[in-house]
This record gives C-alpha cells, sequence and structure tokens, in this order.
C-alpha cells in the first residue's frame, strides 16, 4: 500500500517534470537573434552595413586616434604641459606607441564580407544592391588601408626587403571552422586588393551620392590617395581628377567660408565625413576632438596645440593661422588651439572628415610635381594657397623644392586632420620635433605599429613587424 | 512458526500488563535552568512507549503514566533529561541548554535538518545569535573571519555596498564564483542590482531576522544543487515562532561612522616647491631656460612661500551617523506559530551624502492544519534607498578618489562664498560642488517570500510542496546640474534606470524516514525542482533642464537615449538523496542530481552531478567509551562532482546583436559565434575531517582538508583577430584548490559565573592553473598554467639611480635600465591570500560580556593604484603623498622616490608613472573588527519592571587595523583604485524582551 502510493507520486512528479522539461527550458533572447535569421531580409543587411559605419566611429579609430596620432607621432602638433596624459608617449615616439589598434578594424571589414556575400542573393532592387555592394567595398578598403599604412611599409619603400602586407580576409567568418590561421600578404597584394575593391566600388556606385556615406567620388578620391602612396602618379592623376570633376561633389569654399565649413554638415570640402549624432554618438569631454584640441567647453582637456615649428610656418595673412587658431591660456602657458573641431552638432560633437577636396588638390599637385608637370602641379597647389590669402608659390620652384612647398602645405591645410606622419613614412623621411632628443630616421623599428603581441602567440603564421 | 507463536504470546503478555497496571496522572512544568523561562513544546515521552505528549506556551505538560515509568523531556537545544517519576504526581523539570556544539542542528538542502555529529560533509556555520545587533547592512559580512574556508571581502566602503564571497578559493576564471543564496529555500537572483553605486543583493535582508548561516561548502554537501552547487550554497534560515507566551523584543542603536585613515598628502606649499624642481630639472634635461621653467612652475602651482593650502579630504569626508530600530514579536499556540518582525536601519557614509537607508518588515508563519497538513510561510518585505557615491574607480568626479588628488593650492570656496569651480590641473571638478548639486539615488523595493505545504501521508512518508519567489524592482536616477560647470554645456542630464528582476522557485519533494530495528536510521529524499529568472532594464537619458529644481526627465528639452536590456534563463532538475545512519555510528549519505539549463549548447544541456560521504563517529564505540576526555570523535570524508552554470544567459548561441547607429538609422552586427557543446564547469572535491570534542565539551572544533578540481572551466578560446571574432568560450581549463580548515574551540574559564571562550577559525589556501588551453602553457600574461588564476604581472621596480635620480627597473637578465619593455615583466605575488581566518573572544561574568573578534588573512598583494597616482614624485598635474618628500635631490642619495621631474618622462626613460612592483603591497592585515561590550540588567529589577530582558550593548567595528599597506585600507580584492574606502563604527544601544 505504502509502496505503491509512494510508486504513484513518485512516478507522476517524474513524468510530470521531465515530459515538459524541453519547454520549460526554452529561451530566446530579445536584444539578440540567431545568425541564421539576421541577414534573411535585406533590412538585415542594411543594418549590418550601418555597423560598419558605427566602427569608424570610436575614439581609437575616427573619433579621435586617426587625426590626433599621426600628427603628434610627427611634428604638427604638440601636448601642452598640463594635460590628461592621452598621447603622452606618441609624443616622443615611445615603442608601441602607434596606432596599433587599428588591427580591432577585422571586426568591421568581416561584416563588411558578410555583406558582399549576401548582397547577390538579397531580396531588393538591383540599383539597391549595387549602392549597398558600392558602400562594403569602400569601407573594407578603408579599413584595410588605414591598416596598411600603420602596421607595412609602402610598396616602394620596404625597408630591409620586409614586405609584409596585411592578412586579406574576403568570406565572412560565419562559424569557428572559417576562423583559421593564416599569413599576412605582401604589401603589394595587400594594395592590389584594396585597388580591386576600389575600383569595383566605383564601378557600383551611382553618379552621385551621400556625402555622409560611401560615393563614388569618394571611393575616386580615396584610390587617388592609394596611388599616391603607390608612387603610381599617373593613376593618383585620372583618378584625384575623377573625384574633383564629380558632379554634386565636394568642392573648395572660399577663404571666408574656411572655418565655417569646419561647423557645417557635411563639410562642403568633404567627399566623405563620418556624422556623429549627439545624442547617441557623442565621444564626450573624455574622448572628443572637440575635447582634446580645443579649451571651448568647461571640462575640456585641451591637450593638443600646433608646434612652434608648424605655427611659424603660416604667413601672417593666412586664414588658416589668423581663423584657424585662436589664442588661449592653459594651465599657465599661452597656447593657440584649432577651430576644426568647435563642437558643432552638440556638446563635445563634430563630424570627421575623411578624405576633403583640399586634401585630393594636393594629391594631383604631388603627382603633377612627380611626373615634371611643374605648371599643372603649381596651379592646384597655389588654389589652396590663394583661397587661404598666402602668397603663391612662384612658377620658378620646381623639382624638390615644389615638392618641399606642397608637402609644406599638406601641414598647414590638413593639420589635425591625420596626415603628417603618414607623409613622412611614404616619403621615407626622418621626424624631428622639439620633443624629440634625437630624430627618429625612417629606418626605425617605431615607424611601423607591432602587430598585438597575442597574435603572434596565437598564430605561427604571423610574422612581428621588425624591433618587436 | 515457532518465531509467529513466541510473538502471539509476548502480545498476550503484553496486554495481560497493561491490563494490570494503575494508570495515573503526572503533570508539571518545564523551564530552561539558563533564566527559569517556560519552555513551550519540549517533547515529553514515557520512555520505552510512544506514548507522549508536548508542552504548552506555559511549558506545562500533562500526561498519563503507570508507576515506575520514567518520562524523557526533549527539547532541541537542551539536554535531554530521563527522570524516575516514582510516585510522584507534580514533576517540574529545568533543562539544562545544550553546550556540546555538536548537538547543534545543521539545516541542510530542501527543508531537511541534521545533528551536526552527524554530518558527513563540509559545513560552515555561523548563527543569528553571533549577528545580532551588529550594524551590517547585508548579512553576507557576517560570513568574513566567522566562517572556515570562507572568504569574504568587501568590494566598497559604501552603505550597503557589495560583497566579494568565495567559498573554497576561486574555481573559476570566467564564469561567476559567487555562491548560490538560498534564503527560507528561495534561490536568490546573484550580484548587485544596482549600476551607480556599489551594491548588494543581500542587503534586503534585516540581520536580526537571521536564525542561522550554513555555508555548504564540498560537493557531498552542494551537489544536490547540481548545476548551481560548485561555488559552495549559502542556507539562510530566518527566525520562527516558537509556541508560547508572545514575546516582543525592542532594541535602538545609534552610532557614528568614520574614516579608517586620512591620506597623508603633501600641502600646497610642498607640493609648489616639488614643482619648482621638476620644472628645473627638465629645463635642465632638455636646455630650456631654469628661469621660465621655475617662473612657469611658480604661475601654475603658487609660490611656496605664500600659497594657501586646502585639504580636500577635510570637507570630503565626514562622521557620518548610523542608526538601528528593530521590533519584533514572537510566539504562538502550538498550532499556529508566528513571528513578526521590523526594522529601520539607517547609515549616513563617511563620504559626504552617501548614506543607506533600509526598512523591512518579515513574517513568518507556521500552521499546523491538521494533524497531517502543515503550511509555512514567510514574508519578507524590504525597501532600501541609497544615495549613493560615484562607483569606484579613477573618476576625476569621484569625491574619495579626487580628494587627495586635488591641486591643495585651491579653497573650495571662493571669497564670495560660492563654489570654487572648475578647479586647475587634471581633477578639475570641485567635488563638494559635484556632490551637492548631483543626485546619484538608488532606490530598491524587494520581497523575499515563501510559501510551502507539508502533508504526512503516513508516517514518516512526508510531502513537501514548496514555492519561492524574488522579486526586486530597482532604479537608479542620476542627475546633474548644469550649476556644475563641466555640465552646462548640456544643460544638465537625468539618466533613470529601471530594473526588475523575477526569480522564481518551486520545488516539490517527498521524504521517508525510517528507524529500523531501533538501530538503522534511513532517510531518502527525492523531488523535482525548477527555476526562472527574467531580468529586464530599461533607461532613459534627457539633457537640458531649466535649473536643478527640477530633475525629473519630463523637465529635460532632449531627449536623448532609451535603452533596454532583457535576459532570461531557466533550469529544471531533479535530484534524490538518501542517509543512512547505524547506531549513530556508522554514517553515509549519497545524493545525486540530474539538471537541464537553458544557459547551455543544444548538444549538452542536460547533466548528472552525483556525490557520497562516510562517518564513522569513533566515540560511539565500546572501547573508546572508556576514555572519559573524550567526549566525541568522528572522521569523515566525502567525494562529489557539482557545477558551475553561472556564464552568459545565451553564451553558447550565435547572435547577432546590436551594431550600433549611424546617421539616426540602426545597426546590427554579429556578437557571437555558437558552440553547441558550451556546457557548465564541473567541481570535483574530496573532503576529510575530523570532529572532535574533549573534556565535556571543554575543547571542541573540527580539521578539514579538501582538494577541489574546476574542470571544463570556460575559457575563452583567442581566435585570429582577422577572424573577425576576438574568441569563443569552450569548456576547457583546470583549476585545483586545496586547503586546509581548522576551528578549534575552547572554554578557557567557567567557573563561579565566569566564563571565557575562545573560538579561533583558520583556513589556508592554495589556487594553481593545471591547465589552459591546450598546447598553452598561458593566456595573455594573467592566465599561466601552475600559478594562481590571479596574478600581479609587472617589471621588478629597482629605485631611483642613486647617480642621476632616475627611476630604474629590471629587465629581463636582471640588469637595471631606465627603459621598462613588455618582455621585463613577471609574476610578482597574487592577489589571492594564503590564508585567512578569525578569532573571537567571549567573556562573560553574570549578565556583563564582553566580545572582541579579530579577522585577517596573510600573504597576499595589492596593487596600490592610488598610489601608481601619488607616488609619482609630483610629476603629474595632480597632488601627491607625503612620502614623495623623499624624492632623489643630491647625487649618491639612495631612495625609492625618483627625482621630480614635470611631466615624468626623462630623455631616454620610460616614464616613472609605470607600472612595476613599486606600487605593490603586502596586503596581509589584522583587524579588530568587532568589539562588543554588554550588560543584562539583574532579572530581578528587569521582572518587576514587567520586562524578561533588557540588554545595554556598545559596540565598535574595525577599531583597530594593523597592516603594512599604506593606501586608504588592505581590504581590496587585488587593486586599490579609488575604492569608496572602508569605515570605522562606533555605536551604542539598548535591546528590551518582554
Amino acid at each position: 500500500m505504502l509502496t505503491r502510493q509512494l510508486k504513484n507520486i513518485s512516478l507522476a512528479v517524474l513524468v510530470a517534470v521531465a515530459s515538459s522539461c524541453s519547454d520549460l527550458l526554452n529561451t530566446e533572447p530579445k536584444q539578440s537573434v540567431s545568425s541564421d535569421v539576421a541577414l534573411k531580409d535585406i533590412t538585415g543587411i542594411r543594418a549590418l552595413l550601418i555597423s560598419v559605419y558605427d566602427r569608424l566611429q570610436p575614439n581609437t579609430y575616427y573619433g579621435a586616434r586617426i587625426m590626433i596620432a599621426p600628427e603628434i607621432m610627427a611634428d604638427n602638433v604638440r601636448l601642452t604641459n598640463t594635460n590628461s596624459n592621452r598621447y603622452f608617449n606618441e609624443r616622443v615616439n615611445a615603442p608601441s606607441a602607434h596606432m596599433q589598434q587599428f588591427w580591432a578594424n577585422y571586426a568591421a571589414i568581416n561584416e563588411a564580407n558578410f555583406i558582399i556575400s549576401a548582397i547577390d542573393g538579397a531580396n531588393t532592387t538591383t540599383a539597391d544592391k549595387a549602392q549597398i555592394k558600392g558602400e562594403a567595398l569602400f569601407l573594407r578598403a578603408l579599413l584595410y588601408f588605414d591598416m596598411a599604412r600603420v602596421f607595412a611599409y609602402e610598396p616602394t619603400k620596404v625597408v630591409n626587403g620586409f614586405n609584409e602586407g596585411l592578412i586579406l580576409r574576403t568570406e565572412p567568418t560565419d562559424d569557428v571552422s572559417k576562423a583559421d590561421l593564416r599569413a599576412r600578404s605582401t604589401i603589394e597584394e595587400t594594395y592590389q586588393f584594396i585597388e580591386k575593391d576600389l575600383k569595383d566600388a566605383i564601378a557600383s556606385f551611382p553618379a552621385t551620392g551621400n556625402r555622409l556615406r560611401a560615393n563614388k567620388a569618394a571611393a575616386n578620391a580615396l584610390l587617388a590617395r592609394v596611388y599616391l602612396y603607390w608612387e603610381k602618379y599617373a593613376d593618383a592623376i585620372t583618378y584625384a581628377t575623377a573625384a574633383l570633376d564629380a558632379p554634386n561633389g565636394a568642392s573648395l569654399v572660399s577663404g571666408a567660408n574656411y572655418v565655417a565649413a569646419f561647423a557645417a554638415a557635411p563639410n562642403p570640402e568633404s567627399f566623405f565625413e563620418i556624422n556623429y549624432v549627439q545624442a547617441t554618438e557623442s565621444l564626450g569631454v573624455n574622448e572628443s576632438m572637440h575635447s582634446l584640441t580645443t579649451n571651448l567647453t568647461t571640462g575640456n582637456w585641451g591637450d593638443v596645440v600646433p608646434t612652434n615649428e608648424l605655427l611659424g610656418l603660416y604667413e601672417a595673412t593666412d586664414i588658416r593661422r589668423t581663423q584657424g587658431f585662436f589664442a588661449a591660456t592653459k594651465g599657465g602657458e599661452a597656447v593657440f588651439f584649432s577651430r576644426k573641431f568647435p563642437g558643432a552638432r552638440g556638446p563635445f560633437t563634430d563630424n570627421i572628415p575623411v578624405i576633403r577636396y583640399s586634401e585630393v588638390l594636393l594629391i594631383r599637385a604631388e603627382a603633377y610635381a612627380a611626373t615634371g608637370k611643374a605648371d599643372l602641379a603649381l596651379a592646384d597647389l597655389n588654389r589652396i594657397r590663394t583661397r587661404a590669402g598666402a602668397t603663391p608659390v612662384a612658377a620658378t620652384v620646381t623639382g624638390t623644392d615644389l615638392i618641399d612647398a606642397i608637402m609644406r602645405e599638406r601641414r598647414l591645410e590638413l593639420v589635425l586632420e591625420g596626415h603628417r606622419f603618414f607623409d613622412l613614412k611614404r616619403r621615407g623621411e626622418v621626424i624631428t620635433k622639439a620633443a624629440l632628443s634625437a630624430p627618429v630616421p625612417y629606418s626605425d623599428f617605431r615607424i611601423l605599429a607591432p602587430l598585438p603581441v597575442g597574435q603572434i602567440q596565437l598564430n605561427p603564421k604571423l610574422k612581428q613587424n621588425p624591433g618587436y | 512458526m515457532r518465531k509467529f507463536l513466541l510473538a502471539g504470546v509476548c502480545l498476550l503478555m503484553s496486554i495481560c500488563v497493561q491490563l494490570r497496571a494503575q494508570e495515573r496522572t503526572v503533570t508539571g512544568t518545564v523551564t530552561s535552568s539558563d533564566d527559569g523561562s517556560p519552555l513551550p513544546g519540549v517533547s515529553v515521552l514515557v520512555k520505552g512507549t510512544t506514548k507522549g505528549t508536548n508542552t504548552d506556551a506555559e511549558g506545562k505538560y500533562r500526561i498519563s503514566l503507570s508507576a515506575g515509568a520514567q518520562l524523557v523531556f526533549s527539547y532541541v537545544g537542551f539536554l535531554k533529561s530521563t527522570l524516575d517519576i516514582g510516585a510522584k504526581s507534580v514533576v517540574d523539570v529545568a533543562l539544562s541548554p545544550d553546550d556540546n556544539n555538536l548537538n547543534e542542528v545543521v539545516v541542510t538542502a530542501y527543508g531537511g535538518s541534521t545533528a551536526k555529529k552527524n554530518l558527513t560533509s563540509a559545513v560552515a556555520q555561523v548563527s543569528g545569535k553571533t549577528i545580532e545587533n551588529l550594524p551590517l547592512q547585508s548579512v553576507d559580512r557576517a560570513l568574513q573571519g566567522r566562517a572556515a574556508g570562507v572568504q569574504v571581502t568587501s568590494l566598497s566602503g559604501q552603505p550597503g555596498g557589495g560583497i566579494n564571497v568565495r567559498v573554497r578559493g576561486v574555481g573559476s576564471i570566467n564564469a561567476g564564483n559567487e555562491p548560490l543564496y538560498i534564503i527560507d529555500g528561495v534561490q536568490v537572483a546573484s550580484g548587485g542590482l544596482s549600476s551607480t553605486a556599489s551594491s548588494n543583493v543581500l542587503a534586503s535582508l534585516n540581520p536580526n531576522d537571521i536564525e542561522s548561516i550554513q555555508v555548504l561548502k564540498d560537493a557531498a554537501g552542494s551537489a544536490i544543487y547540481g548545476a548551481q552547487g560548485a561555488n559552495g550554497v549559502v542556507l539562510i534560515s530566518t527566525k520562527r515562532g516558537k509556541a508560547g507566551k508572545t514575546k516582543f523584543t525592542v532594541s535602538y542603536q545609534e552610532g557614528s561612522t568614520q574614516l579608517l585613515k586620512k591620506l597623508d598628502v603633501l600641502t600646497a606649499s610642498q607640493f609648489a616647491t616639488l614643482k619648482i624642481e621638476g620644472f628645473v630639472n627638465r629645463a635642465l634635461a632638455t636646455n630650456q631656460s631654469v628661469e621660465t621653467a621655475r617662473a612657469n612652475a611658480i604661475a601654475q602651482y603658487g609660490d611656496p612661500a605664500t600659497v594657501q593650502n586646502t585639504d580636500w579630504q577635510d570637507y570630503v569626508f565626514r562622521t557620518g551617523r548610523l542608526r538601528s530600530i528593530n521590533a519584533s514579536a514572537a510566539g504562538g499556540d502550538g498550532k499556529t506559530n508566528f513571528r513578526l518582525s521590523t526594522a529601520y536601519d539607517y547609515n549616513a557614509g563617511q563620504v559626504i551624502k552617501s548614506d543607506f537607508g533600509r526598512g523591512t518588515v518579515r513574517l513568518n508563519v507556521d500552521h499546523q492544519a491538521t494533524k497531517k497538513l502543515k503550511f509555512e510561510t514567510s514574508i519578507g518585505l524590504a525597501a532600501t534607498k541609497q544615495n549613493g557615491a560615484i562607483a569606484d574607480g579613477a573618476f576625476i568626479n569621484s569625491p574619495f578618489f579626487a580628494a587627495a588628488l586635488i591641486l591643495p593650492g585651491q579653497p573650495v570656496y571662493k571669497e564670495d562664498g560660492s563654489y570654487n569651480a572648475p578647479l586647475t590641473g587634471a581633477f578639475s571638478y570641485n567635488p563638494v560642488q559635484s556632490v551637492e548639486y548631483e543626485t546619484r539615488l538608488n532606490t530598491t523595493v524587494q520581497t523575499v517570500s515563501n510559501f510551502a505545504l507539508n502533508y504526512e501521508i503516513v508516517p514518516g512518508l512526508k510531502f513537501r510542496s514548496f514555492y519561492g519567489i524574488d522579486y526586486a524592482n530597482n532604479r537608479d536616477d542620476a542627475y546633474r546640474d548644469p550649476i556644475v560647470p563641466q555640465f552646462a554645456s548640456t544643460g544638465g542630464s537625468s539618466t533613470v534606470n529601471s530594473r526588475y528582476t523575477l526569480n522564481w522557485n518551486t520545488a516539490q519533494t517527498l521524504s521517508w524516514n525510517k528507524l529500523f530495528a531501533n538501530d538503522h536510521d534511513i532517510t531518502v529524499l527525492g523531488g523535482g525542482e525548477y527555476r526562472e529568472e527574467v531580468r529586464e532594464t530599461v533607461t532613459a537619458t534627457g539633457q537640458g533642464f531649466p535649473n536643478g529644481l527640477f530633475r525629473t526627465l519630463a523637465a529635460a528639452a532632449r531627449p536623448i537615449t532609451t535603452t533596454g536590456t532583457y535576459t532570461t534563463w531557466r533550469i529544471a532538475s531533479l535530484f534524490g538523496s538518501a542517509n543512512y545512519s547505524f547506531k549513530e555510528k556508522y554514517l553515509a549519505t549519497a545524493t545525486l542530481r540530474y539538471d537541464g539549463s537553458s544557459r547551455f549548447g543544444a548538444n549538452t544541456r542536460y547533466g548528472l552531478f552525483p556525490a557520497a560521504s562516510v562517518g564513522y563517529r569513533l566515540s560511539e564505540e565500546s572501547f573508546m567509551k572508556g576514555l572519559g576526555w573524550l567526549s566525541e570523535l568522528k572522521i569523515f570524508a566525502g567525494y562529489g562532482k557539482a557545477g558551475n552554470n553561472n556564464i552568459d544567459n545565451f553564451a553558447s548561441r550565435a547572435l547577432f546583436g546590436l551594431g550600433g547607429q549611424y546617421i539616426d538609422l540602426p545597426g546590427v552586427r554579429p556578437s557571437q559565434l555558437g558552440n553547441a557543446n558550451l556546457s557548465w564547469e564541473v567541481a570535483t572535491t574530496i573532503n576529510a575531517g575530523v570532529n572532535y570534542s574533549l573534556f565535556n565539551g571543554r575543547i571542541y572544533g573540527e580539521v578539514q582538508a579538501y582538494r577541489k578540481v574546476n574542470d571544463r572551466l570556460l575559457l575563452s578560446r583567442p581566435l585570429p583577430d582577422d577572424s573577425g571574432f576576438g574568441s569563443i568560450f569552450e569548456n576547457l581549463g583546470k583549476v585545483e584548490n586545496k586547503g586546509l580548515e581548522i576551528e578549534f574551540n575552547h572554554i578557557n574559564v567557567n567557573r563561579g559565573g565566569f566564563k571565557w571562550e575562545t573560538n579561533w577559525n583558520v583556513s589556508f589556501q592554495r589556487n594553481k592553473i593545471l591547465q589552459l588551453l591546450p598546447g598553452q602553457d598561458r593566456i595573455g600574461t594573467g592566465l599561466r598554467v601552475g600559478e594562481p588564476t590571479s596574478i600581479h604581472w609587472y617589471p621588478t621596480y629597482a629605485g631611483a639611480n642613486p647617480a642621476d635620480g632616475r627611476s630604474m627597473w629590471l629587465d629581463t637578465l636582471g640588469n637595471l635600465t631606465y627603459t621598462v619593455q613588455a618582455r621585463d615583466s613577471r609574476v610578482q605575488g597574487t592577489p589571492l591570500p594564503k590564508g585567512f581566518g578569525g578569532v573571537t573572544n567571549r567573556l562573560s561574568y553574570k549578565g556583563l560580556s564582553l566580545e572582541f573578534f579579530l579577522q585577517g588573512q596573510w600573504g597576499n598583494k595589492l596593487l596600490n593604484n592610488n598610489g601608481f597616482f601619488m607616488e609619482s614624485s609630483a610629476s603629474a598635474g595632480w597632488n601627491n603623498l607625503q612620502s614623495q618628500l623623499d624624492r632623489w635631490t643630491t647625487p649618491g642619495q639612495i631612495t625609492r622616490v625618483p627625482r621630480a621631474y614635470e611631466g615624468g618622462t626623462e630623455p631616454g626613460s620610460s616614464s616613472l608613472q609605470t607600472f612595476s612592483t613599486k606600487q605593490l603591497e603586502n596586503g596581509g592585515y589584522v583587524r579588530l573588527k568587532q568589539v562588543t561590550l554588554s550588560y543584562d540588567l539583574p532579572s530581578r529589577l528587569v521582572k518587576k519592571a514587567g520586562m524578561s530582558r533588557v540588554n545595554l550593548f556598545a559596540q565598535a567595528i574595525n577599531l583597530l587595523t594593523w597592516t603594512a599597506y599604506t593606501g586608504f585600507d588592505p581590504e581590496v580584492l587585488s587593486i586599490e583604485i579609488g575604492t569608496y574606502p572602508q569605515s570605522k563604527q562606533i555605536t551604542g544601544g539598548i535591546q528590551i524582551e518582554f
């Protein structure tokens, strides 16, 4: 009697619990969805493309680092005497004080790969597919190119035969088995890959586009920059011209509007600029360009100011000097702050120009000068100088003097836009500045960023850069 | 046939005897020999029969028996008493309390209990008596230094702040290490509730409601909780009513909260002197004008001769207040017993504006509906309100971090009385101002309640149906006033974070107990359990407020963000246990649990967790009985496997998650690669111990040794970054914890009303990683095979070069160097203590008692990260410690403090602010954790006033600390960086019972 009762009850409990177990344990996340359903619809692919743009925004990439590090690692800017310790080691080119953070670009590259592999089969119009594919290709090229500039030499400026480029991935990692260990391609292969992505993007894009997203003119402009780094000057001229002449594209503003243009969204000179919405994307008082490079808002760090040497290069009439900078006192020290990041999009928020009309003009000028077309080079160069209210470079200046004048103009025009270190590097030049006790020659190992140590240990096929 | 016959004869004879016996009635009162109070509910049994009764609410009983019978009086916590009745008709009995610790009842899993002497697994106990009236904001603090093998570390000195509890070491690397907390059968959700201030889920429980805390430390005890048992299980039982006259208890205490210590910072004049030195040294090293450098230093930091000093710590820290009011009523008629209690606690912290207030109500009711059916319920309600400080960390607007670092040449107020803000230097917030104008409020309303139905199907066979709920509604309000200069640009901002946690569990159990042939005691338990937890949060931020009078989101000009999170998990289980005891001499227990959890991969959702233990009470053997000095000796051992399922709720799935936004469009992105084989971690424990009691309980205690191997640890196996994913969680690692726990108690004096008792407990622990990723002996720099799960990995600091005053370190070859590289780091000790423990001395004479409790730990190293900032030879834009006056100034000087150098980085040197052994300090300490002096007013006086007990007490918490550590306090996990410092509390109070 007892045992039967016991049996019956325990059986009932067992059956009740066991039979409903599988249902009882089903849970679904709400902020996330399973990956098999995520990209089934074009809306999923569009949202994934948004994520790639989002990946450009952090302070470790376009938000601040790519704007400041190349300037402070070279001779354009310095730290104020009292500062927040940011860019403290970059200032003196300490080993590993570089831009190795860009290794994280692979997460965005993987997302671009997801888009590129899924877009052809997506449920949308051909035009929509072409636009999305063009954007993904452009972004992938930009992400790879920024890494190539940091981790590898330029194809024509290899030191000691070290021609390692990047690991090139074109397929999405949708399963752990695809996360295999790979070796770096050569620099030449890396540049060819970037070149192909940009050419494919140009072919895919419609003639005009939103300048806050990737577009045809921006792809032409970026490809011109790639060719300049590659010293393929004829191609650089072709694509720079295509960008400069693009319909409804960027244009050169007047000198009077020069400073105001940086507060406009987009800057009329931007072929592509990264938009920031203050409510959701502001980098705030701690990490924004506005805080790091100005004292315009209480609490700003105001750490980064132009070097005296750079200020000395401006003519007294140059509006980039008279209006582009303003005098201030920081911790008892007389300094000049830039007006390129005035907090135009809300507190601590500015858009970030990725590639501007004046840069492309200077790319073309340099390519002309390098191919012996001094007159055409001077024409482009002096458009920039005249616009700024500076004396035009005389027609008598040619050869290396002309190249030097263009390089100097790049400093004056593009300060705090992240070019100077890369310009010195692609030309194999020495870094000299007051903050350094000894100049950093081009052959110094610190010119290249270290690959993450963990990656080297994880992946025996991966070659570390020399000296690390 | 013959046996049957014999039995029949016996039966007949017994009937005959009964027929002939004279029945008569005996009455009496049972009291406690301690204070003479009546004891209700005492079992009164006629020896050798099943005939018995219980005493009523006044301790009275009435029983009929035959001449020459003996009566057995037994009651929990008192010694059993057997009396010859003879011809007496009134028998009053005074029962003596059972001082033998081994007869104490220990609560076990799923509503069971057993005498400590019959335990065969590792259980640490803290009784409610020990922690009564302690000003604890959460009960887990009570375990600190009082439970062997349980390491408790406060995460923050914030009133109501978080706490870190580790049972027998750190077993997991990436999954949670917190034990499972069960309050009266309710498995409560782990982790803190709030995000603005350090908080604690157990802060909702009133410590005075606690009857006992048991910590199940080994698998033999915890494996019945299966995949939730590996980190140990903390069973908290609340007090319940006992039959008897309703007893009222009221207590009140009031006291103060103070900072343990202030940091010795430089005065403005000393700081300015060092600054001049630093500027001049830099000018000399870089061939710049010394005069300009000196002028710059004075322009920025003032002239040492005239600069006015402000010690900001005096403005940020204060003497806080502490108040606790408790009232309870308990009693019942035996059929329905209840305990109702309420309490209000308020603690104003030692940092301005931080406080903690808590109101609780608890009603525990037991009702015996019929002989077979019994209901139990516990309703606990709590509301807490915490004006939090900022989270712990290196925040320049954290008052307790910034106070010592703000440039001391700046006053708090301007001459016109307004706040001096913004300040200059890296610490630009005026914390006195921002704390006044900011709101960081955390409010929680929580219930932990349960209901159980017990039905005795037949004698010995019981069915129990249990339902428990832990529901918390929690809200953070953070408001930043535009009057603070740094918040002016946004026009002030307000963030509201509202979240709820719904966590419930039910268990259906059958238990069966039978004593066979007087010697074989068997208990079997079986059942099923289900638990579900849901957490949801909603966060909204608005900016642009007219002024500080309008602080709600409705007044915000611009809505900024709204986000939310949702997560859930479920677990369903079957379990069983069997206990066997032969003559209370040979003991054996086995448990088995089968769990299915939603957290795990599709292929590995279900798991089996077995455990077994045996015990042998040698003192029950006849050959040991002769040893008069030996009251109890038991050896026991256990083995078992328990799981750790504290991983992210959706860790096994391949997921696309939110991917930020761009031009106001939302993004999604792949967030995680799937792993269908992801599973729980398994802790396999071997435990062996000895229980002893000598000289009639004058000396007693326990020694236990264990080895716990946590296998299949979740490790993030790094993937090549170029795959787009950093890592994937797989079950790969293995960690070993082994240790020795000694509990040693002795009653030193017990004579003439004077009693002095000492309780020691010491735990020795070793923690070691046995295995990481296949073929690899380390992950990153922090995890290494053969080393503890937590290590300090830094280069060795070699002091200032006597020749030039520059910082020196040791390179990989042990040579002195000015420039440190990553490769120069090595293992420099562990933050995990080698051992810890506590000692309590309790002295009592008549109504007067004095208790002092010391607690401490040794063998660990801490990173004084505050020191990283404050021991930098005044080279940066913040204040430093007095120790920096020892900076190098003259060639030949031997000192650890490098010369002042503005900016901190000399040409060709690493920055003098480089993490190294310079900041590593010995974390050992001994603390006079508690001193309590209490006095019971003479009972004659008390009784006259109609009360049963009046107790006056005074106590001090954290009164003294002995340590070599130079930061605020060594009670931190590994790194002290902007931690809300610990406090010292001194209180006095009164408790009245009637």
